[in-house]
C-alpha cells in the first residue's frame, strides 16, 4: 500500500503517538460507527495509542466542543476525524475545523486529492479532506466512507506518524508546534 | 443465532440456505434470504471480476457487531451473512443474507437492512475491473439514502 517515496529507516526509534479519533455523522452511533472503529484499529496496529474515541452529529458547534476538549488535553498529540467532509448542506467538519486552525496542512488536501484522485476518479471533487495544526497537534480529517479512511491512513497519515519515516515526518518536529 | 462468514473461496447459496433452513427451531415461523451476485455490467461497461479486499479479523468482527445489532432490533432467531473476497469472477455470488423471525415482515426487513450495513459500513474494500482497467467502487447516495432509513 506504500506510495514509492515512503521508506522507513529501521535505524531510527519508533515514536508511539497518542490519537483521538472522532466520528462526525447524524447517522452512525459508536456502535455502528465501522469508521472510527478502523481507524482505532489501524493505529493502534501501527504502534500507536488511542486515548479517546468520540461520536459528535454534523454540527459545527459540536465538532468545535470536541475538538477544543482534545486540543487542551495533554495527553493527546492527534486527532483523525471521520465524516463530514463533503458538499451537502449538512456537511461542516472543514468549516469546523478550520476555525480552530493555527496553520492549515494544505499539502494533505493536495496529496488526498492526487491518491483518491487515482481510485475513484473525479469523484474525489467531493470530498474535502483536510489537515492542520492547532495548539501543538496535529488534526486530520477524513471523510466518513471506511474505504476513505483506510486510503488516508495506509497512504499518508500511517507514514507521516511514523517517526522512522525519512526523509520527513511530523512525529519529529511535534516537538516545535508551540515554538516562539 | 448469528453467523459471519468471510470466505475468499466461492460458495453455494441454494446450499448454505438449505443448512440455515435445516437447523431452525419451533419458534421459526419466516425464513427470508437475499443473494448478490457479480454483474457482467456495471453503468454499460462490461465487468470481468470484482475484487473485494477485506482486513482480516477485523471485517468479520465488525459485521458480526452489525448483524447483533440487526438480530436484536427485529428479534431474529437466527441471522447468518456469508461473504465472499478475493477475486469474484462475473457470475458467482458474493454475499448471501440468511434470517429466520417469527413472522415474515421482521425477516424481510431483517434482510434489507444487514444488506444496507453491508453496503455502506462493512469494511470491505470493492474494485471492479473491466477492459479499461480497475476502478475502486464507494457506496453510492441511492446507498447512503437508503442506509439512513434504518437511523442510528
Amino acid at each position: 500500500m506504500s506510495p514509492h517515496a515512503c521508506r522507513i529507516d529501521e535505524n531510527l526509534p519508533f515514536k508511539p503517538v497518542h490519537v483521538a479519533v472522532l466520528t462526525i455523522s447524524d447517522t452512525r452511533d459508536i456502535e455502528s460507527d465501522t469508521s472510527g472503529a478502523l481507524l482505532a484499529e489501524l493505529a493502534q496496529r501501527d504502534g500507536h495509542r488511542i486515548d479517546a474515541r468520540a461520536l459528535v452529529r454534523d454540527d459545527v458547534g459540536e465538532i468545535r466542543a470536541q475538538v477544543s476538549a482534545w486540543l487542551e488535553d495533554p495527553h493527546i498529540d492527534v486527532i483523525v476525524s471521520t465524516g463530514g467532509t463533503g458538499l451537502t448542506g449538512r456537511d461542516v467538519t472543514p468549516e469546523a475545523l478550520r476555525s480552530l486552525f493555527e496553520k492549515e496542512i494544505d499539502g494533505f488536501s493536495v496529496v488526498w486529492h492526487m491518491l483518491s484522485y487515482q481510485g475513484v476518479g473525479l469523484s474525489t471533487l467531493q470530498s474535502r479532506a483536510c489537515a492542520g495544526v492547532a495548539k501543538g497537534k496535529f488534526i486530520f480529517a477524513l471523510p466518513g466512507s471506511n474505504g476513505a479512511c483506510r486510503e488516508g491512513w495506509e497512504k499518508i497519515i500511517r507514514w507521516q506518524l511514523d517517526s522512522r519515516h525519512t526523509p520527513c515526518n511530523m512525529v519529529e518536529i511535534m516537538p516545535r508546534l508551540l515554538e516562539r | 443465532m448469528i453467523r459471519v462468514v468471510v470466505t475468499a473461496e466461492p460458495f453455494r447459496p441454494a446450499h448454505e440456505v438449505a443448512r440455515f433452513a435445516a437447523a431452525r427451531g419451533d419458534q421459526c415461523g419466516a425464513l427470508a434470504s437475499f443473494v448478490g451476485y457479480c454483474r457482467g455490467h456495471a453503468d454499460n461497461s462490461p465487468v470481468t471480476a470484482l475484487e473485494l479486499e477485506h482486513y482480516p479479523g477485523f471485517t468479520e468482527g465488525e459485521i458480526e457487531r452489525l448483524a447483533q445489532r440487526v438480530g436484536a432490533k427485529h428479534a431474529l432467531d437466527a441471522l447468518l451473512v456469508v461473504h465472499r473476497v478475493g477475486i469474484i469472477p462475473a457470475g458467482e455470488a458474493i454475499v448471501l443474507v440468511a434470517v429466520q423471525s417469527a413472522h415474515r415482515a421482521n425477516a424481510f426487513a431483517a434482510v434489507e437492512e444487514m444488506m444496507d450495513y453491508l453496503k455502506t459500513d462493512a469494511p470491505l474494500w470493492k474494485r471492479e475491473s473491466g477492459p479499461d482497467g480497475a476502478r475502486w467502487i464507494e457506496p453510492t447516495i441511492e446507498d447512503y439514502a437508503r442506509r439512513q432509513e434504518h437511523g442510528a
